[in-house]
């Protein structure tokens, strides 16, 4: 609890230099305010790369915005592991800063979660990489979670009128607890640094970045009631398990998770006379290490994982702006499982790996095309819209025996915003979208010793069902916006509305907060 | 002073990239995984026992769940395909009519790593004709209470007489094997032809004061506490009245512990025993064996590195029936009953969930007498049965059991 009151104080310490050192040198700066804001990252090409040394080629002007948030999710349209309902207190700063010649970007977000109504999730709280090997059991749970995100980039200025240096960070820490019985204490956290270089001649950019990735995560799972012991599963993927206990003697030990990312990216960028080109390709390749009861470690399994990933950006005009950006990922992901056997011998006694070898692989291929216009995008723009494409394939094999689960999906679609002056410091940024989701094929076909546990005919059947499920969202936000004196406060609202096409479920997500922007 | 700074910055990248470079390198060796053969004989110690004509063979990853069934000529071998690598029991096992006997072949190859293409693998076959007396039926993991507790005090083994002959039981001994439960943590102990012995924590003996005999047929019920568990002193939700067993693990009665019409059990061995015989629910493992001479519990050894658990060296030769019992299937690669006795382990799968294991039924004779399995693999013999029930399938008290 002390290192996430330190990891709170450091996030928002970090921010409010970017605030104070804004206000104290803004004189007759123009006032920042959301769609200024959105301007600013649409007209920035580097930022959103891998490589913090390329900012200051985005010539990015000085920026902070503070936002705190409540968001609420509730419906029956989602997978098991999300919550019925989920209440999301969030804070989140960010701020871009020039130092003469070199530039500063950060980023600090908190996010506490409760989650009502989870299924099939006994120890996980992070969701956003490949992981077939966790925990699961069939009780009715709440969940209580933080996530806190640190975020920096940081670009020199230019050595010799030619090069840039310069570094990225994320450090991510999530805390989870189950609420109910087998309930878990899960630790998370993730480290990326990623240094970069970029050359710079004429009209030309190239650059060139490393990332590495320390992750670890730590979950350990008891019984309140004592009396009585709990079942789960000890998940391979794609429905296979074996079953564990948790409670007595036999009771299932602390999981633990360790994994390290290395990789890299190259950015090009060229600025003709009417359109500037930005690419970027990038490459990782992850490995992580599930071992259970730490003193006497036995590996339950590994994943190995190669991703490939392009990145086009065209960025065409000034007063009225329009970017297009088209992305391609590719990542193959390896389960790999262990035979072991115990070494029983006095002083020794550990589990020894006696083979090890590729039991499943998660594939994913994305492509994603996205088109945004900004009408009189000078600070703020008069009006804004846009269409996205995606396509999205996730190919899941379990090898022996063969399972398979494959799920084809394209989301489509269109939104819009008008920022409504009202009067001289009041204006209204009210938008809307409409997106939807078509599947274009879906097979899942469990060939495995169980095929009738809960397991297989409450979990993972439908949460196929949902992945491969289209559907329709809408959605509205509008931002009240008041300019200050050297600030604007802005209200925010947002709702998003998903209704697949068959059944009667249905789920909604909406958002309410308070930002200012400097 | 520029350079400097380059030169800090490539080696700090350098730097980091370290830690990940063994961990990446152990899991760019894992191949995809493919499918194994091996190829099994059977190795046949007969001595003058007539041989088989054909095994049944059976190869089991517990941790897979995952079994492959084929049969094969035991003077051949056997090429079976299609393995998953991992940690198999392998069990052979024939029954067979030669002259007036019947014949029951069995052997085991218990935690065989199968890793690589071809593996040979020879298993030891035994005979025997059909075993005498067995552990029929074992009540370990309790049950709840209607309040939801957890009552334990409801345990029973069942030993049947599952020949032709009348067996005497007087003497006999059951006894809870170390470790009590399944564990990684599995002892070792130094004394000369370890591997011909079994280590018992507890030793219950029947009295030997008279004959005690079991007709074909017919079994005896050996009970923690052998009282109407049903009754509203204890646990009205037990699923068992054991009033009727013919003996009783008592070591001192108190207000809820009674001296039942059950005859009480010697504590032939128990170094540290507590107010009544609670075997782990989760599954102990059990031995019935009748000792070649008097057991004298200071004749106790310690497991290596420990002084404080003392256990009794039981010789293999002497045991009648062994019953391995786990947590759940995955805890069969942590067995503690050497597979000579038990290749295999069965469970219930939890605790105090008022069902047990029982053997399943074999064959019913024309004056419904039944035979039950009894391969020597618990795993094979044993179903979940619920509830629990004494002498279930017509099985008979002795007659010297006046009370039941």
């Amino acid at each position: 609890m002390k290192q996430i009151k330190y990891i709170f104080c450091t996030g928002a310490l970090f921010i409010s230099l970017f605030a104070v050192n804004r206000l104290s040198g803004q004189t007759n700066a123009v006032v920042n305010t959301p769609a200024s804001l959105e301007v600013i990252k649409a007209k920035s090409l580097w930022i959103n790369s891998s490589n913090g040394a390329g900012l200051v080629l985005d010539k990015i002007s000085d920026f902070t915005e503070l936002y705190a948030g409540y968001s609420f999710n509730s419906g029956d349209y989602k997978l098991n592991r999300t919550g019925k309902d989920e209440n999301i207190l969030g804070v989140s700063a960010e701020g871009g800063k020039n130092l003469e010649n070199a530039f500063a970007w950060g980023k600090f977000s908190f996010k506490n979660i409760s989650q009502n109504g989870t299924l099939y999730n006994t120890q996980t709280v992070d969701f956003d990489r490949v992981m077939p090997y966790v925990v699961a059991d069939p009780n009715l749970s709440d969940w209580k979670n933080q996530e806190y995100k640190l975020e920096m980039a940081v670009s020199s200025k230019p050595l010799w009128d030619r090069l840039l240096v310069g570094i990225k960070g994320e450090y991510v820490n999530k805390v989870g607890a189950k609420q109910m019985d087998p309930r878990s204490e899960v630790y998370y956290y993730h480290i990326r640094l990623q240094p970069g270089a970029v050359y710079t001649w004429g009209n030309n950019s190239l650059g060139a970045n490393v990332l590495y990735e320390n992750l670890n995560q730590r979950s350990k799972t008891t019984n309140s009631d004592t009396q009585v012991n709990q079942d789960v599963y000890v998940l391979k993927g794609l429905g296979y398990s074996y079953d564990a206990v948790v409670g007595g003697l036999q009771s299932l030990g602390m999981f633990i998770y360790k994994g390290n990312k290395l990789g890299g990216a190259m950015q090009y960028q060229h600025n003709f006379p009417f359109m500037t080109l930005f690419a970027e390709g990038r490459y990782h390749f992850r490995v992580e290490d599930v071992i259970s009861t730490p003193t006497k470690p036995k590996k339950q399994g590994s994943v190995r994982e190669n991703s490939y990933a392009a990145d086009l950006s065209l960025l065409f005009g000034k007063s009225d702006l329009a970017r297009v950006d088209i992305s391609y990922l590719n990542q193959s992901t390896s389960g790999i499982e262990y035979v072991q056997v115990l070494d029983n011998s006095y002083n020794v006694q550990k589990w020894i790996v006696v083979f090890s070898s590729v039991r499943s692989t998660f594939d994913v291929q994305e492509l994603n095309a996205r088109f945004s216009f900004f009408k009189d995008a000078k600070r703020d723009y008069k009006w804004k819209a846009g269409a996205d494409i995606k396509y999205r394939n996730n190919d899941d094999l379990y090898i022996m025996p063969e399972s398979v689960e494959k799920v084809e999906n394209l989301f489509y679609g269109v939104y819009a915003s008008y920022n409504l002056p009202i009067s001289g410091r009041w204006s209204v940024l009210a938008g809307a979208d409409i997106q939807l989701k078509s599947n274009l094929n879906g097979r899942y076909e469990y060939n495995g010793p169980e095929p009738e546990t809960d397991l297989i005919n409450a979990c993972m059947i439908p949460d196929f069902e949902f992945m491969k499920s289209e559907y329709t969202k809408i959605g509205a936000r509008v931002n009240v916006v008041a300019k200050l004196a050297k600030s604007a406060v802005s209200i925010t609202g947002r709702i998003d509305y998903y209704k697949p096409s068959e059944g009667s479920n249905d789920r909604i997500d909406a958002q309410i907060g308070l930002g200012f922007t400097f | 002073m520029k350079k400097r700074i380059i030169n800090i910055y490539i080696g700090m990248a350098a730097l980091l990239m370290l830690p990940a470079c063994q961990q990446f390198e152990k899991a760019s060796d894992a191949p995809d995984v493919k499918a194994l053969t091996a190829v099994i004989s059977a190795n046949l110690n007969l001595g003058t026992d007539p041989a088989p004509e054909q095994l049944s063979v059976k190869l089991i990853n517990y941790n897979e769940n995952y079994e492959i069934n084929t049969t094969m000529d035991p003077s051949g071998t056997l090429s079976v395909g299609n393995i998953i690598p991992g940690i198999y029991t392998i069990t052979m096992s024939s029954e067979e009519t030669h002259g007036q006997y019947t014949y029951y072949y069995s052997g085991s190859a218990v935690n065989v790593s199968i890793v690589a293409d071809n593996k040979p693998i020879s298993v030891d076959i035994s005979a025997a004709k059909s075993g005498a007396l067995l552990l029929k039926e074992i009540f370990y993991c309790g049950s709840k209470t209607s309040t939801g507790g957890s009552y334990f005090r409801d345990q029973f083994y069942e030993i049947y007489n599952n020949s032709e002959n009348v067996q005497d039981v007087k003497g006999m001994c059951i006894a809870l094997l170390n470790p009590s439960t399944a564990t990684a943590n599995l002892p070792t102990y130094s004394i000369e032809n370890a591997d011909k012995y079994v280590y018992a924590l507890q030793i219950w003996q029947i009295p030997t004061n008279k004959s005690y005999p079991v007709n074909p047929g017919e079994s005896v019920i050996i009970a923690q506490m052998a009282d109407n568990h049903q009754k509203s002193t204890l646990n009205p939700a037990s699923p068992v009245n054991l009033l009727s067993a013919e003996f009783e693990t008592l070591v001192n009665t108190t207000s809820i512990i009674l001296d039942n019409p059950a005859i009480n059990m010697t504590m032939a061995f128990w170094p540290s025993p507590t107010p009544q015989w609670l075997t782990t629910v989760f599954g102990g493992a059990f031995v019935i064996f009748i000792p070649n001479e008097a057991i004298n519990p200071a004749n106790y050894i310690n497991p290596v590195g420990s002084t404080s658990t003392k256990v009794y060296k039981i010789p293999i030769a002497d045991v009648i029936d062994a019953v391995e019992l786990v947590g759940n299937a995955n805890q069969v690669q942590l067995k503690r009953v050497p597979s000579v006795l038990d290749a295999g382990a069965t469970t219930v799968g939890g605790t105090y969930l008022g069902v047990s294991v029982a053997r399943k039924i074999k064959t019913t004779l024309n004056d419904g007498r039944v035979i039950y399995y009894d391969s020597n693999n618990s795993s094979n013999d044993f179903e979940v049965m619920n509830p629990p029930v004494i002498r279930r399938n017509g099985a008979k008290a002795p007659a010297w059991n006046t009370w039941k």
